[in-house]
């Protein structure tokens, strides 16, 4: 029969309340075994001989710095994107496209264009999204997570490329559909804007299904790395598919446009990011880049994205959800530059190893067409271009944004091998396990 | 730089001299952990292998307390308190072990039902065991520990929150669900009565 347990002396409660010390003890050892005391004691001479390493309070005081400053950082970055997306003048009904006045934006020392002044209330529900999100940085689960899904961890060592001369029936059927696929798709988007005066959205249109197939054709599918490129690479082209849709659009409001644009536009940037993170991992390197240079680097990108959306969004007007969207751009797009900051990191590194390949240098040429798009775009909003000056500048981030993605398709196609660690290369390779057939005829 | 090389250096002695003093107190510090650790292991290995369940995995447990310990001797600031100190490095170390365990879930202990049967138990109490067995590995890694602490060691509520460094409220709190999840894992295993009791 079943038991019941309850309250008693003779309960069954307290018979497993009996039982438990016993069933423990039957894990008790006799007695400690005499080579674990010869193991530890001559690890311990060893371990004390080994030279000191210098300054060893330092890291666990920098992981308790790194904790905090990712709570009081992620409150600011969002409380700066919130500030600076919302320096909007607040002039006439929302969803009203006015030219910019970046005079009075600049040089102004007047309050009343920032709603927090208006309606000090609205610092609340940033500072506690501001929370939330540092909280879920410094959570352990959402910390490995990160860990194992963008940095690779536990992922092992990525395989290397496949060969590129091979028999056709040795190339998967699926990349055959991405290829035609991409074709398609230059094909749709070039008589999409075909007529437009900025020629290079098919181009890049193209590139990230063109890169999807650089993927299939190159490396091995049931890799981490060439999951996430090919997951992130499709994501982006279906993104670029959804605004090509929208630019066809003429039955929205352009209240819902702008939204439904910016949503678009964060989801690409994401797709990016997972993009990067397989790019990444290819290279079997652990990433770890300095703290100070990640700072810098994250603190520059920030200035730059906000130095960009601010230009862009100050000639919308200050509608609340005007705001959440420039903020979830800012963010997204900041993302977007972490992520090529990391494939820049990466692809140094790679390209500073005794086996690098060219592969990893053309990533770091992609990285430069990416800052110089960067660059470009900062021109445009330190100097205000209108007319035919501003045609020019777009065409040069479309020319910038061309060589990145040709160089990072080169990339893809001449072979990211992984760069194989130092330990790893004296590790003596393992056996080759026999055939069933050859265990049987032995 | 170690103090006396240093001391040596700012006083314009040999510096030979200096590195010779550091060592001998390195020495003489390494061979006072060494009989401090020593005097624990025996304790801290049937520790690790009961609240583990596994005799090599407590081995290295040992091994990795002893060098962390080491490694962290320094901060000790009280040598009498050494023993509750090495005990949580193993404790801690232990519940690390539990936590990997079941992420990976690496196996099902069932080692004591064996171990029963090798006793000539009957074999309602060999069930039971078993029963246990099987539950036990379910509850939380720090379930676990306090589950461990409170049975193996018979430790009263007050040691165990000293020995973990947790408040006696939260002792008192994973007592008492340890024993409640435990009871409803065996209640949903069927431990069954043999003997009618």
């Amino acid at each position: 029969m079943n038991l019941h347990f309850g309250r008693g002396t003779d309960t069954p409660d307290a018979r497993m309340e009996a039982e438990l010390p016993r069933w423990l003890r039957t894990f008790e050892p006799a007695a400690t075994p005499i080579a674990l005391r010869l193991r530890v004691s001559a690890d311990l001479r060893a371990e004390a001989r080994r030279p000191h390493r210098p300054l060893p309070w330092l890291v666990p005081a920098l992981s308790s710095m790194a904790s905090l400053a990712a709570v009081v950082g992620v409150g600011l970055i969002l409380l700066l994107a919130f500030a600076s997306a919302s320096q909007i003048h607040s002039v006439g009904g929302p969803g009203v496209v006015l030219p910019p006045d970046l005079g009075n934006q600049t040089g102004s020392s007047d309050l009343s264009w920032w709603p927090f002044y208006a309606d000090p209330v609205m610092v609340l529900p940033v500072l506690a999204l501001a929370v939330l999100i540092a909280a879920s940085v410094c959570l352990r689960p959402v910390r490995a997570a990160i860990g194992r899904v963008v940095l690779g961890k536990g992922a092992g060592v990525p395989a290397a490329p496949l060969p590129f001369r091979r028999p056709v029936r040795a190339i998967p059927r699926l990349t055959w559909a991405l290829g035609a696929l991409a074709l398609a798709t230059a094909a749709w988007y070039e008589l999409l804007f075909g007529g437009t005066e900025l020629p290079g959205i098919p181009v890049v249109g193209f590139s990230s299904l063109a890169v999807a197939f650089a993927v299939a054709l190159r490396y091995p599918r049931h890799d981490r790395s060439s999951e996430l490129m090919l997951l992130g690479s499709l994501a982006i082209e279906l993104d670029m598919v959804l605004l090509g849709a929208l630019e066809t659009a003429t039955l929205i409001s352009l209240h819902s446009w702008f939204g439904l644009v910016v949503v678009v536009s964060f989801l690409s940037h994401l797709a990016f990011v997972v993009l990067a993170a397989g790019l990444a991992s290819r290279s079997g390197l652990a990433l770890r880049p300095p703290l100070v240079l990640a700072l810098v680097a994250i603190g520059g990108a920030f200035l730059v994205e906000v130095n960009v959306s601010d230009r862009i969004y100050a000639t919308l007007l200050a509608g609340p959800v005007e705001l959440v969207l420039a903020v979830a751009n800012a963010l997204a797009s900041l993302l977007m530059l972490i992520a090529w900051l990391t494939i820049l990191w990466v692809g140094l590194r790679a390209s500073l190893q005794r086996h690098s390949t060219w592969g990893w240098r053309l990533v770091v040429v992609a990285c430069l067409g990416k800052a110089l798009e960067l660059a470009i775009s900062s021109l445009i909003s330190s100097t205000a271009s209108v007319g035919e000056d501003l045609l020019l500048t777009a065409r040069l981030i479309q020319a910038a944004q061309t060589v990145e993605w040709t160089f990072l398709l080169a990339a893809l196609l001449v072979g990211l091998r992984p760069v194989v660690t130092a330990a790893a290369l004296l590790a003596p390779e393992p056996e080759a396990v026999p055939a069933a057939d050859e265990m049987a005829e032995a | 730089m170690a103090r006396a090389t240093r001391h040596c250096i700012e006083m314009g002695r040999p510096v030979v001299e200096a590195v010779t003093k550091d060592r001998a107190r390195e020495i003489r510090t390494l061979d006072a952990f060494e009989a401090l650790s020593d005097r624990c292991l025996d304790d801290s290995y049937r520790l690790a292998a009961v609240i583990l369940r596994d005799p090599t995995e407590a081995q290295d447990v040992v091994h990795d307390a002893v060098l962390l310990g080491w490694r962290k001797f320094g901060s000790l600031r009280d040598s009498a308190r050494f023993d509750a100190w090495f005990g949580r490095i193993v404790l801690n170390l232990c519940r690390d072990r539990l936590r990997a365990r079941r992420r990976g879930q690496v196996r099902e202990a069932s080692l004591g039902a064996e171990i029963e049967l090798g006793r000539r138990d009957d074999f309602g109490l060999v069930a039971q065991r078993d029963a246990l067995a099987s539950a036990f590995p379910k509850l939380d890694p720090d379930l676990q520990l306090v589950v461990a602490l409170r049975y193996y060691r018979d430790l009263q509520l007050n040691g165990i929150a000293e020995l973990l460094g947790i408040p006696l409220g939260t002792v008192k709190w994973r007592l008492h669900t340890g024993l409640k999840r435990l009871r409803a894992e065996l209640e949903r295993a069927g431990w069954r009565d043999e003997d009618g009791r």
